[in-house]
């Protein structure tokens, strides 16, 4: 007789645990679903009230219409050279740093290494005006350039971070046998230690990628008068559509589907290393 | 630097001796490039913005002649004051003097215990921005850590498609925060072509389409944000859920502990580091907000990063914005050093 009633809540626990997951799921996904379905919708269909949870007729007229927009397209390029630069910029400089702190000595080490670490507590709004003056000053405002630089101070002091880590990670004896076989320290750098932390590189540069592909206050401010260097996320949400009206949701849903997609798909193949890379720095395991 | 002034001493012939120099100095090579970014896009900017932030200086106006203006700004933006407000008086009676010219305006009136007051400041909007934020970061961060606390523990549980869960989990982190709340913006609607009221609206939890960005602007924006920031939160803290051995958790079952006594006693305790962390690195993000308030509400309901944006870009005022990212670079350190202190974490 006893066993039925602790069956019964075994039971109930398991329904409300599975229930509790399809919740989180939906929840997670819903705006993305909202967003497809939204890009799909002929004109007519969108501002219906209330509106349809399943597309009654679907229509690419929106996703057409983006592709025909310079703007998005541009944006498009825009972030993608942008955001390649600062991966490339920030994995080589970084890795010389983090080779340099993590494998050699000399004084002053700790203090240089809680002075990048105390970069990635700075508020990119605090030194915006002062960036601002020196991207003007460099004749950089309303050229990429001036992002590819300015996204260093986020992607740069984070792959150090991590990157040192894994440096300092490796066993010592490499580096040795290697000073021993006449290597330069440089040559056994970048020969022999830094294709051992390829998968760090990879999950740091990833995480640059990202961070360089999503930023918009920076690519706001300094391509403010320049529509010819923004990237994608300010010429969507500055977005007017090629089917003229006077906010055109479908073509705004169509254009960050497009964005969003790709960022989808590299976090599906990368999960673990990005998740790896996240909590490198918060989660000393 | 230190290091390159014994450089030349080390450098005498015997191979042994020179090698110390020799990484020294190549570690100092190394770094450079590092230096050189960190003082171009982090020091140089930071010092600009500390010494604009004491004169009148204008946006992208290399003519005009800067003058010093001493704290000016930092007294036109941080003067406020909560007066007894009575009912027979009208506000000009309770304004006091002018600073530096520039008047006290009516920022709120607030009831209390049915006494009247009123929140004077010289310049409202500011210190409406402040208070948007600190709204924003105590809800944002309460609901974002509970919520990814109950969330973590799920995903750390043993279920069919758990791996494909945690990977779903990390889409709306890597979305760009500007497009997903283009996505919202979208989905929260006035009329019932938008997402969350068709949703309420058959469920029968509302009676009528709400104007939620106009009529709740901070809930909209903490709901925007939470849902965002979640999934980040609750991986982190399943990273800290995974180091606690599971063989403290038999233990304590066989002494008996009910469920809710395990997580008290085990899990609450043995995470509170990643805890504390990832409360630290939310905190200040949600200081410095700007991506989802921007995009939600506009100029309506401005957060400090927002409103420093506008004072910058639309209201040309180089000087003012700087003092005003002083104000919020300041207000970031002390929160910092606060955390740390309080929860005595040790850098590292």
């Amino acid at each position: 007789m006893a066993k039925q009633p602790v069956k019964l809540i075994d039971r109930l626990g398991q329904i409300g645990f599975g229930a509790l997951v399809v919740l989180i799921f939906l929840y997670t996904i819903f705006p993305f679903y909202w967003a497809l379905i939204s890009a799909l919708k002929p004109e007519a269909e969108l501002i219906r009230t209330p509106a349809t949870f399943f597309p009654e007729t679907i229509s690419f007229a929106n996703f057409e219409a983006v592709f025909r927009n310079d703007k998005f397209l541009r944006g498009l390029f825009n972030s993608a050279i942008v955001s390649i630069s600062v991966v490339l910029l920030a994995l080589v400089i970084g890795s010389f740093a983090a080779y340099s702190l993590g494998r050699l000595k000399f004084r002053g080490k700790r203090w240089m290494l809680y002075l990048i670490l105390s970069m990635t507590l700075f508020p990119a709004i605090s030194i915006l005006p002062g960036l601002f003056t020196v991207v003007n000053e460099l004749g950089l405002y309303g050229n990429i350039t001036s992002l590819m630089l300015s996204y260093l101070i986020f992607t740069l002091p984070f792959t150090i971070w991590v990157l040192t880590s894994f440096f300092k990670g490796l066993p010592g004896e490499l580096e040795q046998a290697a000073l021993v076989d006449g290597c330069t320290p440089f040559q056994t750098f970048y020969m022999i230690l830094l294709p051992l932390v390829a998968p760090a590189l990879v999950t740091t540069g990833l995480l640059a990628f990202i961070g360089a592909w999503n930023e918009y206050l920076f690519a706001l401010t300094f391509t403010l008068t320049q529509p010819a260097a923004q990237t994608v996320t300010v010429a969507i949400t500055n977005f007017t559509g090629v089917i003229a009206r006077n906010e055109p949701f479908g073509e705004i849903m169509a254009a960050s589907v497009i964005v969003t997609v790709p960022l989808i798909i590299l976090v599906l193949i990368f999960q673990r290393r990005i998740v790896q890379g996240l909590t490198a720095g918060a989660v000393k395991g | 630097m230190a290091v390159a002034a014994s450089t030349p001493k080390a450098a005498r012939p015997g191979r042994e001796l020179s090698l110390e120099a020799r990484q020294a100095r190549l570690a100092l090579k190394l770094l450079l490039p590092t230096i050189a970014v960190l003082v171009i896009v982090a020091f140089y900017p930071l010092a600009r913005t500390f010494t604009s932030s004491f004169t009148d200086e204008p946006f992208a106006q290399p003519d005009t002649p800067v003058n010093q203006v001493g704290l000016a700004n930092y007294q036109r933006l941080l003067s406020f004051q909560l007066l007894l407000f009575p009912e027979e008086m009208s506000l000009r009676d309770v304004l006091p003097e002018p600073v530096n010219g520039s008047r006290y305006q009516r920022v709120q009136n607030i009831d209390l215990f049915g006494t009247r007051y009123v929140l004077v400041a010289t310049d409202p909007d500011f210190i409406t921005s402040v208070f948007n934020t600190i709204i924003f970061t105590f809800f944002s961060v309460t609901l974002e850590l509970s919520l990814g606390l109950l969330v973590a523990m799920v995903v750390n549980a043993r279920f069919r498609g758990r791996g494909l869960m945690r990977a779903i989990m990390l889409i709306p982190w890597a979305i760009p925060t500007a497009i997903s709340t283009v996505l919202w913006r979208h989905m929260l609607g006035d009329n019932s072509s938008g997402a969350l009221n068709a949703i309420l609206l058959q469920l029968g939890l509302i009676q009528q389409s709400q104007a939620w960005r106009a009529s709740y602007p901070l809930f909209s924006v903490v709901f925007v944000d939470v849902w965002k920031t979640i999934p980040f939160m609750s991986l982190l803290l399943l990273a800290g859920l995974q180091t606690i051995p599971g063989d403290l958790y038999e233990a304590a079952s066989v002494d008996g502990a009910t469920p809710i006594q395990r997580f008290f006693r085990i899990t609450l305790p043995l995470l509170m580091p990643t805890i504390v962390i990832a409360l630290i690195f939310r905190t200040l993000d949600a200081l410095r907000a700007f991506d989802v308030f921007q995009v939600l509400l506009g100029r309506s309901t401005p957060s400090m990063a927002v409103y420093n944006y506008e004072k910058l870009v639309s209201s040309f005022q180089f000087g003012y914005a700087s003092a005003v990212g002083v104000i919020i670079f300041i207000l970031i350190f002390a929160f910092t050093v606060l955390y740390m202190s309080a929860f005595g974490v040790e850098e590292d």
